[in-house]
């Protein structure tokens, strides 16, 4: 990942830190949603598995561990950290 | 009597803790979203009521909204005297999010709350504490320490909340804490302060979960592990249901032999022995496969396997979701069509429950093996490696979920519109070991459910096949009774299939519940051959000869049909709509019967 500019949280590299900087065309429910699983602005995710033929990837949110496909990951900005 | 509500997060073992200070038997499994009705039992002199687990008191989806409205209006219903919220110790900061939301409202309408810290015994493996005094202090309500699983501070618990029911007025918190904060934060803040380190808890799971949801061993793991479930419900069984039979036969022994020929004995050789009986036989099998499902659910393997299908199942409309309600509904339909409620999306949801009735259910058990047996010679191929009939029946299972996906795909293509979609975002919980009794008590309830099932309809229907078969001209005259009369009339339905009247009665009979296939043609050839031999139906069956291309063409009928009017009743219920059960059911025997015709006129 460019380390000076926000990129989606399907790009993060297995095993690698990002910041969640913001959503892209995500409702203003489903923003709530994601910060009350931990994808708030601002919080830590690593990107922890990142299985083969585009399936959804796992990641670490807070105490957590979760899938999201392609399309919800594409929506929500990270930048590095 | 007062009302103890039991909420919090999903998968937080809220279940489990109710059916333990119940008694009663509310389904328990490792995967976020099991419960998704409330319900109530008593405990002591209260009424305790487990709820279905929720991320948040903003629901996003109708049934959240539902389960949400429920808990807002109860908490000001007179009757309500507490709330015990449920924490995972294990997801401390998820928890707290609820929990926090969830404290606030019911402080304020004036009821008290207690909160449970689950799963302890998790925290201890890994050799970490969470420190239950500070948040105590913190959260300004009573916190305890449990672990449901291995029973650790129940009674304290229990005690607690008999005390919380019965004066409700000494458990709410004095002065009132600070409610005045976002949740999302100090659900973090207590976290960091008190919870357990984060990386300890995830380090086993992210490992495995490297090695089951990547690379080719998870996928080498996928096929083996939907293999094995198959062969066992074959190879287990076995012993099991020779036992049931044997015993049964030996029953039937004590109870005939010293009894004058003549109609009641015959009555109770074809029909009760000969038709409930022949069905008994497969309730071993029933057995089987629900443990099999519930130990692969409780494993916390079935939340990867969604994940592994996510992508597959999204090209046909569906979602990775429908891996759960799918697989379930090989035990049978109508849970499934329950479970499908964890789908968010109401268009992936609506495919999945008009699909469902396309796996092969254990009611259709019965019917696949009987004819397997007929029809398969007991063969291994590729060295001994394959029992040739777990391969078929293998072949029926892949049948059903092949048509599945392609109903689906057309369904998705050409008549269900896409309304708004939802992300696919899937908590995966800790992998680990089964708790055992859990598993017990539900494959015997699933043999319970089956065996009422044989007391109630299938009795009443081969009491009626019999009746109509043996009269008016008595044993050995089953082509001559009203039975063989009404046969005749719709025989030109499978005659095409090489199939005599007899099976068309079979047929029609099973519309009512698709088990009523055995017992009925059991109860016939008890009629006509008036023989003693009551065990060996599958034997009579050869003896009376079918041919292979008949049998295909009844086997993939029965994969095919939606024969089962209590699916419909559920699918009609949970789509909220009269006219597409209908279609589903017409849809349905068309293609079966298409089907069966393509696969007679292939063989033959
Ligand atoms: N190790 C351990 N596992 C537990 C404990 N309590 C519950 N479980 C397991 O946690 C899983 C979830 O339990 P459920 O009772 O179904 O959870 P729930 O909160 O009712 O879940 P939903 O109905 O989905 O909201 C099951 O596999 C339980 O066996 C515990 O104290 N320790
Ligand atoms: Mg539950």
């Amino acid at each position: 990942m460019n380390k000076t500019e926000t990129n989606s949280m399907w790009s993060i590299n297995q095993g690698a830190k990002a910041r969640v900087s913001g959503f892209v065309g995500v409702s203003a429910a489903y923003i709530k949603r994601m910060r009350e699983i931990g994808l708030d602005v601002g919080a830590e995710i690593i990107c922890v598995n990142r299985p083969p033929f585009s399936a959804p990837r796992q990641f670490q949110i807070c105490d957590g561990v979760f899938s999201l496909d392609k399309e919800i990951a594409d929506s929500i900005q990270v930048a590095p950290c | 009597m007062s009302n103890i509500l039991v909420v919090g997060k999903p998968n937080s073992g809220k279940s489990l803790l109710f059916n333990r200070l119940t008694g009663v038997t509310q389904k328990v499994s490792n995967f976020p979203g099991v419960t998704v009705e409330i319900k109530s039992a008593s405990f002591r002199k209260h009424q305790l009521i487990d709820f279905p687990g929720t991320y948040s008191l903003d629901p996003l989806t109708k049934d959240e909204k539902i389960a949400v409205d429920q808990f807002i209006d109860s908490i000001s219903n007179k009757r309500v005297k507490g709330v015990l919220c449920m924490l995972d110790s294990t997801r401390l900061e998820r928890s707290l999010v609820f929990a926090l939301q969830a404290q606030k409202v019911a402080l304020l309408a004036g009821v008290p709350v207690v909160f449970a810290l689950n799963m302890m015994d998790q925290i201890e493996l890994i050799g970490e504490t969470v420190d239950v005094a500070g948040l105590q202090r913190d959260l300004g309500c009573k916190v305890f320490a449990i672990s449901t699983r291995l029973n650790q501070g129940l009674n304290e618990l229990s005690d607690a909340l008999d005390q919380m029911a019965t004066h409700p007025e000494k458990f709410l918190p004095e002065p009132m804490p600070n409610l005045e904060f976002d949740p999302i934060h100090r659900a973090h803040e207590l976290h960091e302060v008190y919870g357990a380190s984060v990386e300890k808890l995830l380090k086993t799971q992210n490992r495995l979960d490297r090695f089951f949801l990547s690379g080719a061993g998870g996928g080498v793991a996928f096929v083996v592990i939907m293999l094995l479930l198959f062969q066992s419900i074959f190879t287990w069984a076995v012993p099991l249901m020779d036992a049931v039979e044997a015993g049964i036969g030996w029953l039937s022994g004590v109870v005939t032999t010293n009894m004058a020929d003549g109609m009641v004995k015959d009555f109770l050789v074809d029909a009760m022995f000969g038709g409930v009986g022949s069905f008994l036989v497969f309730v071993p099998q029933i057995m089987v496969l629900t443990f099999i499902i519930g130990l692969l659910e409780d494993s916390g393997y079935l939340a990867r396997a969604s994940v592994i299908c996510h992508r597959g199942l999204s090209r046909v409309g569906l979602s990775g979701m429908s891996f759960v309600p799918y697989l379930s509904g090989f035990a049978c339909a109508i849970p499934a069509i329950f479970a499908a409620r964890t789908i968010a999306s109401p268009r992936r949801r609506l495919l999945t429950i008009l699909t469902i009735p396309l796996m092969s259910c254990s009611a259709r058990l019965p019917v696949y093996s009987l004819l397997i047996l007929v029809l398969i010679p007991p063969e291994k191929i590729l060295g001994g490696l394959i029992d040739l009939r777990g391969l078929v029946f293998f072949g029926l299972y892949m049948l059903g979920i092949v048509a599945a996906l392609f109903v689906s795909a057309m369904l998705a293509k050409f008549a269900v519109r896409n309304e708004d979609d939802v992300p696919f975002i899937l908590e995966l919980p800790p992998y680990r070991l089964p708790t055992w009794k859990p598993l017990i008590q539900r494959a015997l309830n699933s043999a319970k459910a089956f065996i009422s099932k044989a007391g109630h309809i299938i009795f009443a229907i081969t009491v009626i096949v019999w009746v109509l078969g043996y009269f008016p001209n008595g044993a050995g005259n089953l082509d001559n009774s009203y039975l063989g009369w009404m046969g005749q009339l719709i025989e030109p339905i499978f005659e095409p299939w090489g199939l005599d009247w007899r099976y068309g009665v079979a047929i029609l009979a099973s519309f009512v519940a698709r088990e009523v296939f055995v017992g009925t043609l059991g109860t016939m050839y008890g009629i006509a051959g008036a023989e003693e031999n009551i065990a060996g139906l599958a034997a009579n069956i050869q003896a009376d000869g079918i041919s292979l291309a008949s049998g295909m063409a009844l086997l993939v009928f029965y994969v095919l049909a939606l024969q089962c009017a209590s699916t419909l009743a559920v699918m009609r219920k949970e789509v909220g709509n009269n006219l597409i059960p209908i279609y589903a059911f017409i849809g349905y025997s068309m293609l079966a019967y298409a089907a069966g015709s393509v696969t007679y006129w292939l063989i033959a």
